[in-house]
């Protein structure tokens, strides 16, 4: 089985360290980081990642409007995306929900359990390391 | 002779030159005519006429002496015709030519009468030849002249063919009726005979003018019928001529004369009077003429009846043409038979037109005997009038009036005419077919009046008819083209052509009428007779009646004088009855008058005063008084008028029993009580002790009635002697007790309307508070107030409500409110509240309101239901309050809170994850990974902490709850200090701190403004690049307005006022700060570049509390930048407030703080 290689974009340093800490040395995944929706586009492009976790509030490009030019690129759009969100209302949530996604992590969330969730939300099998 | 045609046209013919100059011909007559031009008859010689010495050459002439028969004078041309020679006849013998039987019958002529024997038919021997000749033979003088024209057999001569020949015509002739027809007739009945080109009839006038009357002519040729010729045309000689030849015959203008060989008689020597030669030449005017008018061959036919001359046949042809002897003289004959024939015609001509005046005649009388009166019976048909006559006009003058009928001259003239008239003429008729010429003004109107016909029926001016008749001319028409002349160069004079003769016919009619016949004149005369009868008549019906009128007058005379006694009689009654009546209405008069005071109050008691002292004035009597009647039975006076010296019974008390029931009853039935005297022995003891207690000899009562009740008495009292009431009286007092009656009502009702309108001011005047109130309430509450129907429709909104909601009073109202609500609210809001109005309850709902210039304003809406008095729903009534600011405001603390929770989140993320992280050993054999975990929560706590301190201090700020406490502090001191605690900070990033301390006092809190500068002074170094300065200066600046340093705000608390302030300023080399964002980052949470901020440890809201604590010391902060260069912060501070004042004079006297 091939390491699943998950695309980060976060504008906040701290997060994305946080957030790589999580995944490789919790789910021993590859991470790949963006600190802006631009930068990650082009990554995604480039490298095409099993996944992406996507910060919503992000200044320039939200995190909205990334995933939906993601979707717009045909080598992008197939795939999956997941949401961290700081932002909890109920309004929020629906509008995201509407968009195609097929995940939202709110934050703070838990660290270890942040890749198995990630895993259970696109049905692969997980371990630990 | 030459003659140069200009038109070759057939004008016409001439009956004969115009020889009236002719120096030989001086027995004109007629022909003195002065105004004509001198014609030259210029003829080789001046020949007369009738011995011209020429003769045509269709045969020869010989003159015979008497009574050889010899041959003295002989034509030129007798080879031609007899085969001889002239100089072998003359001399000879006419026996040599003729037979003697022949000759013999000549001799016998010659004794007797020449005419029967003429025409004869001779034989003439030539030379063992012989020819047969017509002859003629007539008498010359002392010769015999014999005219030969060889025979050309055209008519077998037998007796009875001449009787064929001339059968129809005169059978025609006689069967013509009037004179027009006889002489068509015969034009007709020659052109056919002789078949030339045109025949007309002449006839003369009496005045020798003569007119073509019939013509027959080839269809080509000019009319000439109506030709008019002057008598001139045809001098006197020539009509003798006419006399004596009846016929002239020309068959060729252009024909060669033959000269008479010798010229004169040997034996007179003489010329030959040729006068009754048919063979005769011609004079050359004739031929001249005839040629002009393209005339070639011509015939002429004396008509002579009564030893005149009638008229004449004139025959024209346009090429030469010979007529047989017989021909001719069957036309001679008939024109003999045609004068025969004349006379009869000719008074049938007239006759029929006398029966026509005859019947006319009759028509009129009847008429005129009919008419109402003489004037209008003449006039009422003003063309039998005319045709009476047969004039053009008339003016009839009867009975004074005048009128003008038809063509007459000006009425003024026909006046001047009449008195001419009168004077001229003292007969009954006057007239005249030349009245010009007798009457020279009449020139003027010669058109309509050259005859005039004067009928006087009375002798007297009164009455006369006058005719007239137009000048001849204006009744003349000749068809002929007047235009088309013949003009003729040479000597001769152009006077040769109908039209000229046509104008010198005018020339000669000029100024006359046609003339008047005599059966016209008979006419007129008839009329007078008949208007003579019709009056005389007429007067005696007058005479009749009127003494039939006598008659009757008398009558009627008797018959009035009867009316009149009888009328004189009835009007002695009747002014009998007047004094009455006039006496009557005097009274009433008096009653009206003092019905009128009393009515013009409406005060009772002004009423009744009036009442009672009118009364007593005018009945003279001692007292009157009124007496009220109360509910309860009781009554007492009211009013008075009495007398001096009686008692006054004002307030005297009536006992009961003066009063009883019957008597109160009778009274409301509207009986009166009329007491003549007391002592009449009728009145209750008791009751005349009480009269006389009151001093009444004599009462008179009238009740006053009103409502069917009884109101009260009016009572007229005689104390000094008894009183007979008078009937007058009484039915006076009866009228003013009714005038009082109403007067007393309207009083009442006044009463009772001032009472009313009292009570209806003061509901008006409650009614007015009540309003004011509510207005006060609603037009100025501030809050906007609705008002709806059962329905929910509006019908009332305040000021206040249109104004939030951006609509008039009217336009909200019904559903017109809907229109200014945003479209995507409206459904929503509307269900909401019809459900919670179907319940009858409260209702709170949210509506966005548009307003025209698209403003939207956030609306809170509440209804309540309004119940009547009797809890039926009246409909709602609500409020409406513009929450737009507050939800503004509730939206930016929304934002405000979405952000802070993004804002503490994320550090919280980076804390729970690298603690979790750690703590689940995750890094236990990656010590440096674990410390760095620790690291990160660590800084990320701080951050926590920073953040909320931030937070904190902010709310506690923009509270108001934390009211800063100010002091005096030095600036100085404050700089300083917030120097000293960034030095570790900008030693760390190697950045030099500049300060300037500034020693004046601000007012302050010291700690905030420390925080402020130390807030500013960490920016600056945050973006500083390493190496670089940081400034920090103050200075003290003065107030007004005039310099503000801050462009974009004028409003300064401390700046506009005239107060001194400080003005701090932080400068740094940092990367500058993009123009646009200067005013955004004091912000909350509004970084230029968030990231690197963050990094650098911002959270955002550091400016945000610099600007909170500046404002709230009445300072302004703001920022200047050039990107890429430096940014310089600024803010100021008010100085202390007891040295503001001597602010102005701390600058002026002290040196600058500072120095």
């Amino acid at each position: 089985m091939t390491m699943k290689r998950v695309l980060v974009i976060d504008d906040e340093d701290v997060v994305q360290e946080v957030i790589q800490g999580c995944l490789e040395d919790v789910g021993g995944w590859e991470t790949l980081l963006a600190g802006s929706g631009s930068e990650g586009l082009i990554i995604a492009t480039n490298e095409l990642p099993d996944v992406i976790l996507l910060d919503v509030s992000m200044p320039d490009i939200d995190g909205v409007e990334t995933f939906q030019k993601l979707q717009e690129n045909p080598t992008t759009k197939d795939i999956p995306v997941v949401l961290l969100t700081a932002k909890i209302q109920p309004a929020d949530r629906d509008r995201f929900s509407q968009l195609g996604i097929v995940g939202m992590i709110a934050k703070p969330f838990d660290p270890i359990m942040l890749a198995s969730q990630v895993a259970a939300m696109l049905g692969w099998e997980f371990e630990t390391i | 002779m030459s003659v140069v045609w200009k038109q070759h046209v057939e004008t016409g013919i001439s009956l004969f030159p115009r020889t009236n100059k002719l120096p030989i011909q001086i027995d004109m007559g007629r022909n003195n005519n002065t105004n004509q031009k001198t014609i030259k008859a210029i003829d080789g010689g001046c020949k007369p006429i009738h011995s011209p010495g020429l003769i045509q050459p269709h045969g020869v002439l010989l003159v015979l002496n008497e009574p050889e028969l010899a041959i003295q004078q002989v034509s030129r041309n007798t080879l031609q015709f007899l085969g001889l020679r002239p100089r072998e006849l003359l001399n000879k013998k006419l026996e040599e030519l003729i037979d003697a039987q022949q000759i013999e019958i000549i001799k016998q002529a010659l004794k007797d009468n020449f005419e029967r024997i003429n025409p004869l038919v001779l034989n003439v021997k030539n030379q063992g030849n012989a020819a047969i000749f017509n002859g003629t033979i007539h008498r010359s003088g002392k010769s015999i002249i014999l005219e030969l024209e060889p025979k050309i057999a055209e008519i077998s001569s037998n007796f009875f063919s001449f009787y064929h020949f001339v059968k129809a015509p005169i059978d025609q002739m006689q069967k013509a009726r009037t004179l027009d027809e006889l002489c068509q007739l015969m034009a007709r009945e020659i052109r056919n005979t002789i078949g030339f080109d045109r025949v007309m009839i002449y006839r003369f006038d009496r005045d020798g003018s003569g007119v073509v009357v019939a013509e027959e002519k080839a269809e080509h040729l000019m009319p000439l019928l109506g030709l008019h010729y002057p008598a001139s045309d045809i001098p006197k000689s020539a009509e003798q001529l006419y006399m004596m030849n009846l016929l002239r015959f020309i068959p060729d203008v252009n024909y060669q004369p033959v000269k008479l060989t010798p010229q004169r008689n040997p034996v007179t020597k003489c010329p030959l009077d040729m006068s009754l030669s048919v063979l005769r030449g011609v004079s050359h005017y004739h031929i001249d003429y005839l040629r002009n008018m393209g005339v070639a061959a011509t015939m002429t036919i004396s008509l002579i009846r009564d030893r005149q001359l009638w008229g004449m046949i004139a025959c024209h042809h346009q090429t030469p043409k010979y007529i047989s002897y017989e021909m001719r003289t069957f036309c001679e004959f008939l024109g003999r038979a045609m004068v025969l024939e004349l006379g009869a015609k000719q008074e049938n001509q007239d006759l029929d037109y006398q029966l026509k005046l005859k019947s006319i005649q009759s028509a009129f009388f009847e008429a005129i005997s009919q008419a109402d009166n003489l004037f209008d019976g003449l006039i009422a048909d003003r063309d039998r009038l005319l045709a009476l006559v047969g004039a053009q006009g008339a003016a009839v003058y009867v009975e004074n009036r005048f009128v003008c009928l038809g063509q007459t001259p000006a009425a003024a003239d026909v006046r001047d005419l009449m008195v001419w008239v009168e004077n001229q003429n003292q007969q009954d008729i006057f007239y005249t077919d030349s009245l010009p010429k007798l009457y020279p003004k009449a020139e003027q109107f010669k058109d309509v009046a050259s005859g005039l016909l004067l009928l006087s029926i009375a002798k007297i001016r009164q009455h006369c008819i006058l005719w007239f008749r137009s000048e001849r001319i204006q009744t003349v028409t000749w068809k002929g083209n007047p235009n088309q002349q013949v003009t003729v160069e040479g000597d001769r004079n152009s006077h040769l052509s109908p039209h000229n003769s046509f104008e010198l016919w005018q020339e000669r009619v000029r100024l006359t009428s046609l003339p008047w016949k005599q059966c016209e004149i008979d006419s007129a005369r008839e009329l007078r007779n008949a208007i003579v009868g019709i009056v005389l008549r007429k007067a005696d019906e007058l005479a009749q009646t009127k003494v039939q009128l006598e008659v009757r007058v008398a009558e009627r005379t008797a018959d009035l004088s009867q009316a009149n006694d009888q009328l004189q009689y009835e009007l002695a009654q009747r002014q009998r009855a007047e004094e009455a009546l006039y006496q009557q209405v005097e009274r009433e008069r008096l009653i009206g008058a003092i019905a009128q005071h009393i009515r013009e109050s409406l005060n009772l008691t002004e009423i009744l005063n009036t009442a009672v002292s009118e009364v007593q004035a005018l009945f003279q009597a001692d007292r009157v008084l009124v007496y009220r009647v109360w509910s309860n039975g009781t009554g007492s006076a009211i009013a008075e008028a009495t007398a001096p010296g009686w008692i006054k019974v004002l307030d005297f008390v009536f006992p009961e029993e003066v009063f009883p029931e019957e008597i109160r009853q009778s009274y409301l039935e509207g009986r009166i009580y009329a007491l003549t005297d007391r002592d009449n022995g009728e009145i209750l003891p008791c009751l005349v002790d009480f009269l006389a207690q009151i001093q009444v000899r004599a009462k008179l009562v009238i009740p006053i009635i009103q409502h069917d009740s009884l109101w009260g008495l009016l009572i007229a009292h005689q104390c000094s002697q008894p009183r007979e009431w008078q009937a007058w009286e009484i039915s006076l007092l009866q009228q003013l007790a009714n005038q009082m009656a109403i007067a007393i009502q309207q009083s009442e009702l006044y009463q009772k309307l001032q009472e009313e309108l009292r009570e209806r001011q003061r509901v008006e005047n409650a009614l007015r508070q009540s309003e004011a109130l509510f207005r006060s309430l609603s037009e100025s509450a501030p809050i906007g107030i609705f008002r709806t129907d059962q329905q929910g429709q509006w019908i009332y909104t305040n000021p206040r409500c249109q104004a939030i909601g951006g609509f008039s009073f009217e336009a909200a109202l019904g559903n017109g409110w809907k229109r200014f609500t945003h479209p995507e609210d409206l459904e929503e809001f509307c269900h909401q509240w019809e459900a919670a109005a179907a319940e009858n309850q409260e209702f709170v709902g949210e509506i966005r309101f548009v307003r025209r210039d698209g403003t939207v304003r956030f609306c809170r809406v509440r209804t309540a239901p309004v119940f009547s008095a009797m809890d039926d729903l009246t409909g709602h009534v609500g409020t409406v309050e513009d929450i737009t600011e507050s939800q503004a405001i509730a939206q930016m603390k929304n934002e405000f809170i979405s952000i802070v929770s993004h804002e503490l989140r994320t550090p919280l993320t980076a804390i729970r994850g690298s603690l979790g992280l750690l703590a689940n050993g995750v890094y236990d054999q990656k010590p440096q990974r674990g410390k760095r975990m620790l690291e990160i929560a660590a800084t990320q706590t701080d951050r926590l902490v920073r953040l909320v301190n931030d937070i904190l201090d902010l709310g506690r700020l923009e509270s108001g709850r934390v009211t800063l406490a100010k002091q005096n502090c030095d600036a100085a001191a404050l700089m300083l200090q917030s120097v000293d605690a960034m030095r570790v900070n900008a030693e760390q990033n190697q950045i030099t701190l500049s300060v300037n301390p500034l020693n004046v006092q601000v007012w302050a809190a010291p700690d905030s403004i420390v925080q402020t500068l130390t807030n500013l002074i960490s920016n600056a170094i945050k973006f500083s690049e390493p190496g670089s300065t940081v400034w920090l200066t103050a200075e003290l600046a003065k107030g007004g307005t005039q310099e503000t340093r801050n462009p974009s705000q004028t409003d300064n608390a401390i700046q506009n006022s005239n107060q001194g302030y400080v003005l701090f300023q932080i400068k740094d080399q940092g990367r500058g700060i993009p123009t646009n964002k200067l005013e955004t980052i004091f912000g909350q949470f509004q970084q230029v570049d968030a990231s690197d901020s963050r990094k650098k440890g911002g959270t955002g809201l550091g400016l945000a509390i610099c600007r909170s604590i500046i404002q709230q010391h009445g300072g302004q902060i703001w920022a200047e930048s050039i990107l890429g260069e430096g940014s310089c912060f600024y803010f100021t501070l008010p100085l202390p407030p007891d040295r503001s004042c001597k602010g102005h004079q701390y600058y002026d006297n002290e040196t600058s703080a500072g120095d």
